[in-house]
């Protein structure tokens, strides 16, 4: 889908590629977008995003009288649709056309938003509104199979339509234009595992490039995701993540936050999905209790996520039977990497005496390149996967999955091994 | 959209961003709508990019022009690494590479010195600040610039004895050079096992005392020949002849030197003969009417300053050009005035053949001085032909803007209970002391104040040390202690005269102490009371502070430790001849959180820095105000956060102390304002002051009027030397442009960050070695620590080059092993767990090298904007700006960065200073512009980058002619003093010559002939050398040109 040209080079037109990284999350969403070798996170408007960055769209869609629905929770709609993610996560839940039409209302103008936005940049900067665009979305791993990509995609082809209309959209157009199956054909789509996509920004910088064995542990609002996997050395075209071992489980901080107020007492409410969750210390005075008694009530909890990060992490090992050269490099990501109960579990997962899979905590490396100007103290790593989306679709490479693993020499696994010449 | 097709092994460059270069590593593909490929970008990044994004590197970068037709800007980091290239690579001449590299605070004037000596014909300067202003600080700046600069390698520091510990942790903790003591064999050893050329780093710290040579000694003492310093000396003297062995020689307290008969002097004039540079440091300050001092501008230039007659012709010669430059300021002046100064001081026949003078002369016309930045240049101009103001640096805390420290001065004088055991004691002392001068006082002379001012200090202490019967060592290491240093400005060794302390300190034992029970000296001691009840109250007012108590006398120091103990207060004792370190003495003092109370000698009164406290206490006052002003300037300097001082001053009442602390400390106001350059002439008064008191029987009417009239001879001196300060004027008339350049430089970013050498050696890797394995990565969470492997080709090719460049300490990074490493500015951190990667790292030298072996490549446009206000106050809107490097090569070389900018919009096009601090500016603070393409007017930009080229050619033309003038002047004067330093160096074998013909010693007479010889060989070939410097070569280079959008916020 190209526009028209208006800038002229050497009297030749000037296309400009605008790639969308749009990741849509359990709490909040993000769209990154890359031209011209820059990749910018894109502000939405106040009045709909967190308060803790103009970058993070709460995930939510607020249906109005009037028809209209906009971004976010809105204390004026007549209904807001928050679990608009739920079905893409928990396999018990049906992915209903209701549910469709909500999600695909959501990314439509998330993506009406946003391609407003890259717009006007593109045009400011680089003086061309000959645009190619390429879109890519996310998709939880555990959805990550054909009927849901089938139905996702359907969903994100509407919304990408709906976008590109001079209105924001409705539901009722949500509908109609799902019925009619939307076609583009000029505009790249691509749909990856979320995961793949954080993996992809991390190997974006040169901390990632070193390959090597992985433990990505990501936590959500709804889940935890543990990922043990490899990167192969970089020179390849087509980037190829061995998955070793994997588990998600709902032991997000939504669940955690459930797990601690089961028993609050009445008048006690928690704290709002949207909000950052509050420090222990903050969680234990709301809740009445001292942070030694919180914790206490943590322990099953916490037992369930070392049972999550450990047992998958020595699956790993049995996975790569030849055995896998420990340490490796663990990193902790998502919104809920700051939440204290799940930094410790890292910590265990490292200093633990008896365990014999090493491993060394790490923070996500900030890529050169992201900009994020005004980004209010926001951790950047909350923008891995849009981020790690807003590459060419063949850079973002795609994963082996565990049955296709092979057994590999060790030597081949190590980040850093000894070099020939090295006396 | 590319012509000719890409294939793999392309070079490409992005069509977004010209500077973004890399290469095709794979495809094609097919996308629905466009081609794609591979492409391993020169930035780290590698990916997919469509065909129509990318272009073929042309084999010859593009010039500014066509890629402004294109509209095709580069970015900040283009700017940026052009600038820094340059700046590594280059030797900028307006580039201070020692700013911002050591562990030193940043003051504008100690880059004074530097800045002087780097502009300098001469290869020294004297640093002749006021005490307390960092003079080592100043030497080590101009140290580590000619390190960085000129790869110097071999450091020698000559100082007193008691500051070898401060020189070498000061050189350690600041400036990041592993120094070593050494002694006149060591120092011997090192010069004859050393090579000549590319001499290891090193650097050396030696006593003056322990290297002078000693005087020559004939009959039975001739074995002074063969002991190490004699060696020493000889050795030094027979290394003339074969060029230097230090890239610079810094001799500390350099007044030692000022006697040109002493050995100290001696040492002095051969260790500039062997020495590349010279920087002398005293407080001391220039004095045209004393002869000592004139010395010291000697030892700097042996060949302008020939001669003291000399000196006042300097002076007058310099008159005219000084009122010439002061009427080139003042706006209301004619070119006719002007010109009438400087032809009077053209035609002086010191400046007769100034060459630049004479070009001055014929361009001033009235039109062009209605531009006040041409009259500020020009007073610059006239500034640079005053050759002798480049030997001398001198700053006074007055001129000071940082140094705003009001001193607040208490005394507490103490009462002897009437007819109680301290009048009795001090009666019979006194007593004693003037029977002993009535009988001895010609001999003792001086000596006899001793007593009473350790009797002063502390009865009990005196009483109980002289009790003791020390030895006459002991005796002498006492009196030495309270009254060295004028033992040691008169170049005597101090074993000698001070033994006289010996009968006298046996005349008073007998004659006050035989039936005096001394020991209720202890119990009555009212000195100390009154000082505990001060230090109690201080201590609860300023739970924070910590006391440096003064005593000169070690048994005060002893007895207040115990007595203060008993109070409960945790002290810590510094005195000489203690096994500690006084530096580390003094930061474990500082740092402890017990010890509140520093009880030291004079050995913490000298070069030492305790001015994390703001109170010093003087348990007892030396007679000698320069004493005073040495402990108080230890608190009283650079660095002190207080925005007062306290000085509390302890005596007894109705003593000869109380008399010399109202008549005449109190007169010359010593507590409240720093002494100046009074030093020189203070000893000899006091000394001669304290001699009439002791040896005659005064009444205390008489003590009165004698220490009055010492007070009055001291005050008029000042005055006398405030007088000639302000002449000496002529010597410093260009430090306001120096200090001007240094606050520029230091605004504007003009130095090399850490950031900088890190994107340095990123840059080369990227550039160089892309896809050759090698690892340069961020450590998470410390941007400056990379973790760093190089292929095994470069490890190979740095291991060579640190081999064939003698770096001592190498680099772990030619193991070929990966480790992280620690970019930093600062060549000096402390602790050392990662190896450093500083502007002297042998990986950036070896970068540099390599790169000036072939042209890199930059981007020759960029777009870069900047808030004003981050970056200094600019005027908002759109500059065009054209930047250059200049290279001049005649008697030295000299680079310059040198820009033209203007308002894109305006006229007026910005001086050359104001253009090149907007372009350091946009590099420090900028960010990329992008929108440049589509906002700025492409005709009218190019039009202005017209302007700009072909105003900064007319600068190029004019600098070159300038350049020519002081360039032919600068050999004339090298040439001269190589002739004139010859002849110097020619006499002494030529006189030897002759003896040894008419002595028909054959054997003398051929090895002085061969002597000769090679001392002429050298000076020849110098000569010769210099001749050839005599034309000037210059080139200029476009770096690039662009523009730059200054926002309001």
């Amino acid at each position: 889908m190209m526009s028209r040209a208006n800038t002229a080079e050497g009297g030749r037109s000037h296309p400009v590629r605008v790639i969308i990284g749009m990741d849509v999350g359990t709490s909040f969403s993000k769209v990154v977008i890359q031209f011209a070798h820059r990749h910018l996170a894109v502000p939405f408007d106040d009045d709909c995003t967190s308060v803790d960055s103009r970058f993070l769209v709460p995930t939510a869609l607020s249906e109005m009288d009037d028809g209209r629905c906009l971004l976010g929770p809105r204390q004026e709609a007549s209904r807001v649709h928050r679990d608009i993610k739920m079905p893409l996560i928990d396999r018990n839940r049906p992915f209903t056309n209701r549910g469709q039409e909500r999600l695909t209302a959501f990314m439509a103008l998330l993506l009406w938003h946003a391609t407003r936005w890259a717009r006007a940049d593109v045009e400011r900067t680089e003086g061309s509104d000959l645009l190619e665009w390429a879109v890519n979305l996310g998709l939880p791993t555990a959805s990550y199979n054909d009927e849901f990509k089938g139905k996702y995609r359907k969903c994100a082809l509407a919304a990408w339509q709906l976008a590109n209309e001079r209105d924001e959209p409705t539901l009722n157009q949500c509908r109609q234009v799902l019925k009619s199956a939307a076609r583009d054909t000029a505009t790249t789509f691509g749909v990856f595992p979320e995961f793949v996509a954080q993996v992809s920004s991390y190997v974006q910088t040169p901390l990632g490039r070193d390959g090597g064995v992985h433990v990505m542990m990501d936590v959500g609002g709804g889940t935890l995701d543990v990922t043990v996997f490899m990167i192969l050395p970089w020179e390849r075209e087509d980037p190829v993540y061995p998955v070793l071992a994997r588990k998600v489980e709902p032991l997000g901080t939504g669940f955690l936050v459930q797990h601690r107020w089961k028993d609050a007492k009445p008048g006690c409410s928690p704290p709002s999905p949207f909000r950052n969750l509050p420090l222990e210390t903050e969680t234990a005075s709301l809740l009445g209790k001292t942070v030694k008694q919180l914790r206490r009530g943590d322990e099953p909890f916490y037992n369930y996520i070392w049972r999550c990060a450990g047992g998958t992490t020595r699956k790993a090992d049995e996975t790569a039977q030849a055995g896998l050269e420990w340490p490796g490099r663990l990193l902790l990501v998502g919104g809920g990497a700051s939440v204290e109960i799940y930094r410790r579990v890292c910590r265990e997962l490292e200093s633990k005496e008896d365990w014999k899979y090493g491993l060394n905590s790490i923070e996500l490396p900030r890529p050169g390149h992201l900009e994020m100007p005004k980004s209010g103290g926001m951790k950047w790593h909350r923008l891995a996967v849009a981020y790690g989306l807003s590459f060419d679709p063949d850079d973002i490479g795609r994963i082996r999955p565990p049955e296709d693993i092979e057994p590999v020499p060790p030597s081949y696994w190590k980040p850093t091994g000894p070099r020939p010449w090295v006396r | 959209m590319t012509d000719p097709p890409l294939s793999i092994g392309s070079a490409v460059v992005s069509r977004h961003d010209p500077g973004l270069r890399g290469q095709v590593v794979g495809g094609p593909r097919q996308s629905p709508t466009f081609m794609k490929w591979r492409v391993q970008w020169n930035d780290g990044r590698t990916g997919w990019v469509p065909e129509y994004e990318l272009q073929l590197a042309p084999p010859v970068p593009p010039d500014a022009r066509k890629l402004l037709r294109n509209r095709r800007f580069c970015d900040h980091s283009d700017l940026k690494r052009t600038i820094v290239f340059s700046q590594i690579t280059g030797k900028l001449s307006n580039l201070v590479y020692s700013m911002g590299a050591t562990n030193t605070e940043f003051y504008p004037y100690q880059y004074k010195p530097l800045l002087t000596f780097l502009e300098s014909p001469s290869n020294g300067i004297l640093i002749a600040d006021e005490v307390g202003l960092g003079k080592t600080i100043e030497a080590g700046l101009i140290w580590t610039e000619l390190r960085a600069r000129y790869d110097a390698r071999r450091l020698l520091v000559v100082c007193p004895a008691m500051l070898r510990d401060k020189w070498v942790s000061e050189l350690q903790y600041r400036f990041g050079v592993d120094a070593r003591k050494l002694d006149a064999k060591e120092l011997l050893h090192e010069i004859q096992k050393a090579p000549r050329y590319r001499a290891p780093p090193q650097a050396f710290v030696c006593s003056i005392q322990g290297l002078r040579p000693p005087k020559r000694s004939r009959g039975p003492d001739a074995t002074q020949r063969h002991t190490p310093r004699a060696k020493l000396g000889r050795a030094l003297k027979d290394e003339i002849a074969n060029g230097p062995l230090f890239d610079l020689v810094i001799i500390d307290e350099a007044h030692y030197l000022r006697n040109r008969k002493t050995q100290s002097a001696k040492l002095g004039r051969l260790l500039r003969d062997v020495s590349q540079h010279i920087v002398p440091l005293s407080a001391t300050p220039v004095n045209n009417k004393n002869e000592d001092l004139f010395q010291l501008l000697h030892l700097v230039d042996p060949d302008t300053f020939f001669s003291s007659d000399v000196f006042p012709s300097i002076l007058d010669a310099n008159a005219p050009l000084v009122r010439a430059r002061q009427l080139a300021f003042s706006a209301r002046s004619t070119a006719e005035e002007i010109i009438k100064e400087l032809q009077a001081a053209a035609d002086h026949p010191l400046l007769s053949n100034s060459k630049v003078l004479a070009d001055i002369v014929r361009t001033v016309d009235q039109r062009h001085l209605e531009d006040r930045a041409n009259r500020v240049q020009l007073a610059n101009r006239i500034a640079e032909v005053n050759l002798l103001g480049h030997v001398v640096s001198r700053t006074r805390k007055r001129e000071v803007d940082e140094f705003r420290v009001l001193r607040r001065p208490i005394s507490c004088k103490v009462e002897m209970a009437s007819g109680g055991v301290e009048e009795d004691f001090y009666n019979k002392v006194t007593a004693a002391i003037q029977s002993y001068a009535r009988t001895r006082g010609s001999e003792a002379g001086f000596l006899l104040s001793l007593p009473q001012q350790m009797m002063s200090s502390c009865m009990y202490a005196a009483a109980k040390s002289w009790s003791s019967r020390y030895s006459p060592e002991e005796s002498a290491l006492i009196a030495y202690e309270t009254i060295g240093d004028e033992l040691e400005q008169a170049d005597a060794r101090p074993e000698t005269n001070v033994q006289h302390t010996q009968p006298l300190v046996a005349h008073i034992a007998r004659q006050a102490l035989s039936d005096f029970d001394w020991q209720l000296l202890r119990h009555t001691d009212s000195k100390f009371e009154a000082f505990r009840d001060w230090l109690q109250d201080f201590m609860s007012d300023n739970p924070d502070d910590k006391v440096i108590v003064f005593s000169f006398f070690k048994g005060t120091l002893h007895y207040l430790s115990t007595r203060l103990r008993d109070e409960g207060v945790t002290t810590q004792v510094l005195h000489g001849g203690v096994k500690e370190n006084k530096q580390e003495a003094i930061v474990r003092f500082k740092e402890s959180a017990g010890a509140r109370v520093l009880l030291t000698s004079e050995v913490a009164s000298e070069g030492v820095d305790l001015q994390f406290a703001k109170c010093i206490a003087n348990y007892d006052l030396p007679w000698n105000p320069m004493k005073i002003e040495q402990r108080i300037g230890r608190i009283d300097r650079i660095g002190q956060r207080s925005p007062y001082v306290v000085i509390v001053n302890f005596m007894y009442a109705d003593t000869v102390d109380e008399r010399i602390y109202t008549r005449l400390l109190e007169k010359l106001r010593i507590f409240e304002r720093a002494l100046g350059g009074l030093e020189a002439i203070l000893g000899e008064q006091v000394s001669k002051l304290a001699t009439d008191l002791m040896t005659s029987t005064l009444t205390r009417r008489e003590q009165e009027e004698r220490i009055s009239q010492a007070a009055i001879a001291i005050e008029n001196m000042r005055v006398e030397q405030e007088q000639l300060e302000e002449n000496a004027a002529h010597l410093m008339a260009h430090e306001e442009r120096i200090l001007e350049n240094v606050k520029a430089a230091h605004r504007d970013g003009r130095r090399i960050s850490s950031d900088d050498l890190k994107e340095y050696v990123e840059d080369y890797l990227y550039r160089r070695w892309q896809g050759s394995g090698f690892v340069f990565r961020e450590s998470p969470g410390n941007r400056r620590a990379v973790e760093i492997r190089l292929p095994y080709d470069l490890c190979a090719r740095l291991s060579a080059y640190v081999r064939e460049n003698q770096f001592t300490s190498g680099t772990s990074l030619t193991d070929g092993q990966q480790e992280t490493y620690v970019f930093s500015r600062k060549i000096a951190g402390i602790g050392h767990r990662r190896e450093r990667i500083t502007q002297f790292h042998p990986l950036i030298r070896f970068i540099g090298s390599e790169l000036a072996e072939s042209a890199a490549e930059f981007c020759p446009l960029v777009a870069v904007q900047m808030s004003s206000k981050s970056s200094g106050d600019w005027l908002g809107g759109v500059y065009v700006f054209v930047l250059r490097r200049w290279h001049f090569s005649g008697s030295r070389q000299v680079e310059e960065l040198k820009a033209r900018a203007m308002l894109l919009n305006g006229s007026e096009m910005l001086d050359l200073d104001q253009s090149l601090a907007l372009v350091s500016a946009a590099k420090t603070y900028g960010t990329d512009w992008r929108a440049a393409r589509v906002q700025v007017s492409i005709e009218a930009t190019e039009a202005a980058i017209d302007r700009a080229e072909d105003r900064l050619q007319e600068d190029y033309e004019q600098a070159r002619r300038e350049r020519e003038n002081s360039n032919d002047d600068r050999v004339d004067v090298q040439v001269e003093s190589l002739r004139r330093q010859m002849k110097r160096q020619t006499a002494s074998w030529e006189r030897l010559l002759v003896r040894s013909r008419m002595a028909n010693d054959r054997r003398q007479v051929a090895m002085t002939e061969g002597k000769l010889r090679k001392v002429r060989n050298r000076f020849e070939t110098q000569i010769a050398e210099r001749e050839l410097g005599r034309r000037l070569t210059s080139r200029k280079y476009d770096l690039c040109a662009g523009v730059i959008l200054v926002t309001g916020s």
